[in-house]
């Protein structure tokens, strides 16, 4: 068989040679015959030599066929496979790209197409974004991707920014081709091509060699999945992954090193757990702080111990939604009220103690009393300095550097020792006030939820509201933001599984949403979960080759689409900035709608495979429809619902 | 600049045919326009105004808006808001929005808030069974 490939190779090549000379010959005559009219016998030798130069020249472009490795049986991207699987990582996310032909194949056809296993992408942005959803899934474990060199990796720069923004793990691959002599497509190469993304990566490479990129490989998944941890960018040379290796050059993989995250000075955490205990109005705000499924019981029993207001910032979900000290929607009056603050790995620690308003002029406040203690214990700050993500400055009054999910059990210990034998009377009380808050709050929301229930537009509400009662039953993960839909789920569901929400916001760079629900489907597909996708419509057109790739690989995914029918957040923003020009309202809608014609979400959800009903438009005709789609879950496949819905 | 000329030409005719209606029909003074009938004209001024965006069609509010029904504020006070309001929302001044249409609106809001609300709802009557 290889001997059969081989000659077909050489026949084409030797096709090709002679179809180049043939055109060079001809190309020769057809303009010299006017200069040379009487050409010599030398001359002739002279023209079919230099005719057969240029036309090995044009062989020496063709990508390099497997006859010039016909001893080999072990490549450079061979390797590379080894070392991924050596890492243990389990899927490479990707578009097909010529750069890394040779690591494709080896992936799929050397590495049997298992442990990495190929997850089939339209677009590099959503390979990136299905990363994204994996790594928010397991907490600390990085899946690969990989872009083309240029255009591939270009592709997802944005969707980059959001897993830095996101802090999450990821083991980017791109190409380089060092030697432009083998280069057959110079506009896919660059001098360096990580510099397009390198203001949002943790670290970049470019190896130089085949040791130096199986060393790089595992260098890069230290850096990427030690906190503050982050994606990381490597471009392997197109060459090098095609390089024949003997077994007497066959580099070493070094093991992994066990990295212990960075636990909060002693004497600090003593210090700040006499605080805790001594406070009046202790309040907990966690960010960033979840890593695994030990994170929220700890938050659960520290939170218990001192009967503190518990507040969710952006970017986790860290405490449950029916504890009665998650305060996060009365957040306001915790914050203004706190004697003690303890920020958790906080993303924006200025917007969580100030706020700001537009009118009647731009102006801010600090929420937080003067005399409140602010301790920020995380090890997260400004990774670099070009992307602004870190937020406005703001002092705290002390900043613990230690990763604060591995520092959890210290502080947990420290405070239980300060408390025994303490008179609870304090912390009781404390407990009855944030519970009565809890229910009133809670009280509010169901009033809310009923207004305009039989009504259409759907309200985000009842949407929501169905969709619970929908999966009722059923072991699911929340994938997506709950931000556009009002928070509903956040305020009334029960969200009490340390897995059960993988949801964040990124950057807000849009056309993740779905793909990160694939990235939390695979991170979930042996315990056979749902995940649940309440999907904006915007964000789907930005990325909706990812319905192709949920179908494709025929992952279990419940996408409900939050129809508005308009980027509806620029619709405010347009409405704002017009109002106060006193412009009127005409124009506020242009650019930022998706009306005209209105989008037929089932019908594109259709078309690449996925089970799909819709539009929904009369209330009633909601519940039926989930019921319907969850029965596809059920099966292992994807489902999508279009329903059209008020804007928030 | 058209473009905002021509905006304030359909701004001006807008206005121009709400006033002449007013004087067939003057809002509020005129026993004649039932609540009703105001309250109509409220809801497409509301929906035109896009009130909607952060309040919801039907006034039941989200993530960028309070609701408006559940506690509707009087019209003097509506009117104060609205005008000079206070936080994020945009000022709705008379320059887009005239009196006429806001009280048209706030007797929408108001119709709204007299509405009933849907009680005993199932799936919300234990919403934390979501399991």
């Amino acid at each position: 068989m290889d001997e059969q490939k081989t000659k077909v190779d050489k026949g084409r090549r030797r096709f090709i040679k002679g179809t180049a000379g043939t055109a060079l010959i001809a190309s020769a005559g057809a303009g010299g015959s006017g200069a040379d009219a009487s050409p010599g016998a030398a001359d002739e030798k002279k023209r079919a030599d230099s005719n057969r130069a240029a036309a090995e020249g044009v062989a020496e472009l063709l990508p390099p066929g497997p006859s010039s490795k016909l001893d080999a049986r072990y490549f450079g991207s061979d390797h590379m496979v080894d070392v991924i699987k050596h890492l243990g990582i389990e899927y490479v996310a990707s578009c097909p790209g010529d750069s890394f032909r040779g690591l494709q194949e080896s992936i799929t056809t050397y590495g049997g197409n298992i442990g990495p296993e190929w997850i089939s992408c339209t677009h590099e942005s959503i390979s990136v974004g299905i990363a994204i959803g994996y790594a928010r899934a397991t907490g600390t474990r990085p899946m690969a991707v990989m872009m083309k060199s240029t255009v591939g990796l270009q592709n997802a720069v944005m969707a980059i920014y959001n897993a830095f923004a996101d802090r999450v793990p990821i083991l980017l691959i791109s190409t380089a081709q060092h030697d432009g002599t083998k280069r057959y497509y110079w506009l896919h190469s660059a001098q360096d091509n990580n510099a397009v993304v390198r203001d949002s990566v943790k670290w970049d490479d470019t190896p130089g060699s085949l040791p130096h990129a199986v060393e790089s490989l595992v260098r890069g998944y230290e850096i990427a999945t030690t906190p503050p941890m982050g994606p990381v960018l490597l471009s392997v040379d197109t060459q090098l992954q095609e390089l024949p290796v003997t077994d007497v050059v066959r580099p070493t993989i070094p093991p992994l090193t066990s990295v212990r995250y960075p636990v909060g000075d002693n004497e600090a955490i003593r210090s700040l757990a006499q605080s805790l205990v001594d406070a009046e109005f202790p309040v907990i705000a966690a960010d960033r702080y979840t890593h695994s499924e030990r994170a929220m019981p700890m938050l659960v029993e520290l939170a218990e111990l001192l009967g503190s207001a518990v507040i969710d910032l952006n970017f986790r979900y860290n405490f449950p939604t029916d504890n009665r000290l998650n305060q996060t929607f009365d957040s306001f009056v915790s914050v203004s009220e706190a004697d003690v603050l303890l920020a958790l790995e906080p993303s924006d620690l200025w917007q969580a103690i100030n706020t700001w308003r537009t009118q009647p002029a731009w102006s801010t406040s600090r929420i937080v009393k003067r005399d409140c203690r602010v301790v920020v214990l995380g090890v997260d700050s400004a990774l670099r300095s070009n992307y602004q993500d870190f937020g406005r400055y703001t002092p705290a009054d002390e900043h613990i550097h230690g990763d604060a999910e591995a520092t959890m059990p210290l502080l947990i210990e420290e405070v239980r020792r300060r408390l025994e034998g303490r008179d609870r009377k304090k912390y009781l009380a404390r407990r009855q006030v944030l519970e009565n808050r809890y229910e009133a709050r809670r009280e509010r929301d169901l009033k809310q939820a009923a207004i305009g229930w039989d009504s259409s537009p759907i309200t985000t509400a009842r949407l929501c509201m169905e969709l619970a009662h929908a999966i009722r039953g059923e072991d699911w993960v929340l994938s997506s933001s709950n931000y556009t839909v009002s928070q509903w789920p956040q305020r009334l569901w029960t969200i009490d599984k340390p897995y059960q929400c993988a949801a964040s916001v990124g950057a807000s760079g849009l056309g993740d949403c779905l793909a990160r629900a694939i990235g939390v489907a695979l991170a979930h597909r042996k315990q056979k979960r749902m995940v649940v996708n309440i999907q904006p419509d915007g964000d789907l057109m930005f990325t909706p080759g990812a319905l192709w790739t949920a179908a494709h690989h025929e992952l279990p995914i419940l996408t409900v689409v939050h129809n508005n029918r308009a980027y509806h957040q620029e619709v405010m923003v347009m409405q704002n900035i017009a109002n106060q020009r006193d412009r009127g309202v005409e124009g506020e809608r242009i650019g930022c709608t998706l009306d005209n014609p209105p989008i037929d979400f089932a019908q594109m959800a259709r078309s690449m495979g996925v089970w799909a009903e819709g539009p929904i438009v009369a209330p009633d005709d909601l519940g039926p429809a989930l019921e319907r789609a969850v029965e596809v879950v059920r099966t292992g496949k994807p489902a999508l619902v279009d329903v059209v819905s008020e804007p928030r | 600049m058209i473009d905002i000329v021509c905006r304030r030409g359909i701004r001006s005719s807008v206005v121009a045919i709400w006033f002449f209606s007013c004087l067939a029909h003057p809002a509020q003074s005129d026993p004649r326009l039932s609540m009703s009938e105001s309250a109509r004209r409220g809801e497409e001024l509301y929906d035109r105004f896009g009130c909607y965006q952060c309040h919801g069609h039907f006034g039941q509010g989200g993530i960028n808006g309070p609701p408006l029904v559940s506690n509707v504020l009087p019209y003097e006070a509506f009117r104060t808001f609205v005008r000079e309001p206070r936080r994020q929302m945009p000022p709705y001044r008379d320059a887009v929005l005239d009196d006429g249409q806001l009280k048209a609106i706030h007797a929408y809001v108001q119709a709204s808030g007299k509405k009933p609300v849907r009680d005993g709802i199932p799936l919300l009557r234990d919403p934390g069974k979501t399991r």
